[in-house]
């Protein structure tokens, strides 16, 4: 994602920059919302905290998360609109 | 302790018979998620509820650690180095997002804590081989899944429609398991990245029913309770739903409501053309006070749109009662194709047509045997030819053939069989078959089919020997006993045929078709019967909408 300056990723792990910025075809809002909803939870301090007994508490939460995303980055690319 | 199975079927249509089927398969205990379904107690289906897992004390146990982790994690969400992860977002926006995820923590982080502690109580407690789910998306459907898959437990997700559009929400499968109903749904998955080999092709469990012609007189007695006439024609429109499934969905969050209101103004056009033809209107079925389908109807009664209902039955009912299926890309629209009823696809492009056209796609392709309506302006001559055009009416049903394979595999009725014999195969371990069943439930229908086959042998030997009456007596006995073999229906037929009761025998042929709509004895009976009654057009239409599958023309 070109926007986002080189060093600003510094110390975060692979895994989450890969699920942020993952290859996906589609509409803006649907690409960012399913990249922010597949990686919020691999972010290190909030994954250690919504880890339970070896499961992410935040997977588990995507599909719940996933329509009010959508809402507001849709809300978001209608607001830009000319 | 026999081996257990946790299931989160039952809020869908076919759990129950999937239920029944592993039952009769082998020695298994049922853990049902569903804590409130009576169909289990309805049925004499021995369960325990998962709701006893859950630990005790939690307000001791878990709440002080959900409340400091809840905690926790809102502090991390304000974070600097989180808001930095994501600074492509504008501030408002990430406002929004963080407000977002502090609601979704706070309605489901705890119970997925819990449920996952109830989890592993239960497998430490029972003998947990696998875990059934129809929704494996949701967070506790799917909080179960993944603890199960750490703990070596296998789940199978029995999907529960034929997926279209948006597919932003089924992003994973976290089920080990996949059961879809035919190659069509399976490669929809395997485009989702699912592995082919995760996913088994057993057909709709919930479609069982419709592989065969609904029961004799069920349309009249279902018109009968609506006061409804059963000579004149019934079209009801199953409401779509909206939702913010996408950015397509979000940019159009009226189109169930825009989409309603083209089909009833059409019902109103046609009503004034043909004033005995009634319209149904079919809200959603779980809540949805987004439509409000009653004033809807109520101003369209106002605007002429006469012997107008709003159709709450049950979705079975609800195609056995249409003439003509409306429904808006819907697994309705399969299953009145199913049943045989002409079916309209309403797709208004103005009201966010393209709404449909994006993930998975599509439900219905240009073979499939459906009148698509594209414009408000359609809609009424569409219904007109799926009423009174017979060259319409049989291009749709020379049609069906393609779509019920494409939507539900074989449709022999057995899909809850082939789902039960999947179950039972996730649950056998190191080829160890599972015990025989020993639940009384078992025993008690095992009696009765044993009986029911003494009867009918009884009834055989009446026949032959001239005596129709007490053929008929004990094939009676024999369906009283057991109504799923469709050679006591048959048998039933033949005798009553014999007796010169045809429409009785004609009823009874149906019933058996009902059963198994392969039935060759009974398919030519009511040809026969058909020929007496001067029904043979009826009969003919019959046999061409069931049982077709797999035969020539």
């Amino acid at each position: 994602m070109g926007e986002r300056p080189d060093n600003q990723d510094a110390g975060l792990p692979e895994e989450f920059i890969q699920w942020r910025d993952a290859s996906i075809e589609g509409a803006k809002a649907d690409v960012d919302a399913v990249r922010f909803v597949t990686s919020w939870h691999r972010f290190p301090d909030l994954h250690d905290v919504l880890w339970y007994r070896d499961v992410n508490l935040g997977e588990v939460l995507e599909w719940a998360l996933t329509p009010e995303v959508i809402a507001i980055l849709a809300a978001r690319d209608e607001k830009g609109r000319p | 302790m026999s081996a257990s199975v946790l299931f989160s079927m039952m809020r869908y249509r076919g759990g129950a018979g999937v239920a029944r089927a592993v039952l009769e398969r082998g020695a298994v205990d049922f853990i049902t998620m569903e804590p409130s379904t009576s169909i289990f107690e309805e049925m004499g289906l021995p369960r325990q509820s998962f709701t006893e897992y859950l630990p005790k004390n939690v307000e001791q146990t878990m709440e002080p650690g959900a409340l400091k982790r809840l905690r926790e994690l809102v502090g991390g969400i304000q974070s600097a180095k989180f808001r930095e992860a994501y600074g492509h977002f504008d501030d408002a926006t990430w406002e929004r997002l963080q407000e977002a995820m502090y609601g979704v923590l706070r309605r489901e982080f705890y119970s997925c804590m819990v449920n996952i502690e109830a989890l592993l109580r239960c497998a430490a407690e029972t003998d947990l081989r696998l875990l059934v789910c129809s929704e494996d998306v949701l967070p506790t459907s799917r909080s179960l899944v993944l603890k199960a898959s750490r703990i070596g437990i296998p789940s199978l997700h029995v999907i529960h429609s034929v997926p279209c559009g948006a597919a932003t929400s089924h992003p994973a499968v976290p089920s080990t398991h996949l059961a879809v109903y035919s190659e069509h749904t399976k490669r929809l998955y395997e485009s989702l990245g699912v592995e082919s080999d995760r996913i088994f092709v057993t057909g709709n469990p919930a479609w069982d029913r419709l592989a065969g012609p609904p029961r004799p007189a069920l349309r009249r007695r279902i018109c009968h309770e609506l006061g409804l006439d059963p000579a004149k024609p019934v079209i009801t429109y199953a409401l779509t739903n909206s939702g913010h499934w996408s950015a397509a969905m979000a940019r159009y969050p009226e189109v169930h409501i825009r989409m309603t209101e083209a089909v009833i103004e059409a019902f109103t056009v046609l009503s004034r053309k043909h004033p005995d033809w009634q319209f149904g209107l079919r809200p959603r079925p779980w809540p949805d006070t987004s439509c409000p389908i009653e004033a809807m109807v109520d101003e369209a009664r106002e605007a002429g749109l006469a012997r107008a209902f709003v159709d709450r039955l049950d979705p079975y009912a609800s195609v056995a009662l249409a003439d003509v299926s409306l429904s808006t890309e819907s697994n309705m629209g399969i299953e009145a194709m199913l049943l045989g009823k002409p079916v309209i696809n309403v797709v208004v492009s103005a009201f966010g047509g393209d709404v449909y056209q994006e993930g998975f796609g599509p439900l219905y392709d240009e073979e499939d045997a459906v009148l698509p309506v594209k414009g408000v302006g359609e809609l009424a001559p569409a219904i007109e030819s799926a009423v009174l055009d017979d060259a319409t009416r049989t291009r749709l049903r020379r049609a069906r053939v393609h779509s019920i394979e494409r939507f539900n595999g074989s449709n022999d009725g057995k899909a809850a069989q082939r789902v039960a014999d999947l179950i039972i195969s996730l649950m056998e371990r190191d080829g160890r078959r599972l015990e025989h069943p020993r639940h009384p439930y078992v025993t008690a229908r095992s009696e009765r089919r044993e009986r029911a086959g003494e009867y009918n042998a009884r009834g055989e030997a009446c026949f032959e020997a001239g005596d129709f009456d007490g053929a008929v007596a004990a094939f009676s006995e024999a369906i009283g006993e057991w109504t799923e073999n469709a050679l006591f229906f048959n048998n039933l037929g033949t005798a009553l045929h014999a007796l010169g009761s045809y429409e009785l025998a004609w009823d009874s042929f149906v019933e058996a078709l009902h059963v198994d709509p392969y039935l060759d004895s009974a398919r030519q009976n009511l040809m026969a019967v058909g020929a007496v009654l001067q029904r043979e057009d009826e009969a003919r239409a019959l046999l061409a909408l069931f049982g077709v599958l797999g035969r020539d023309g």
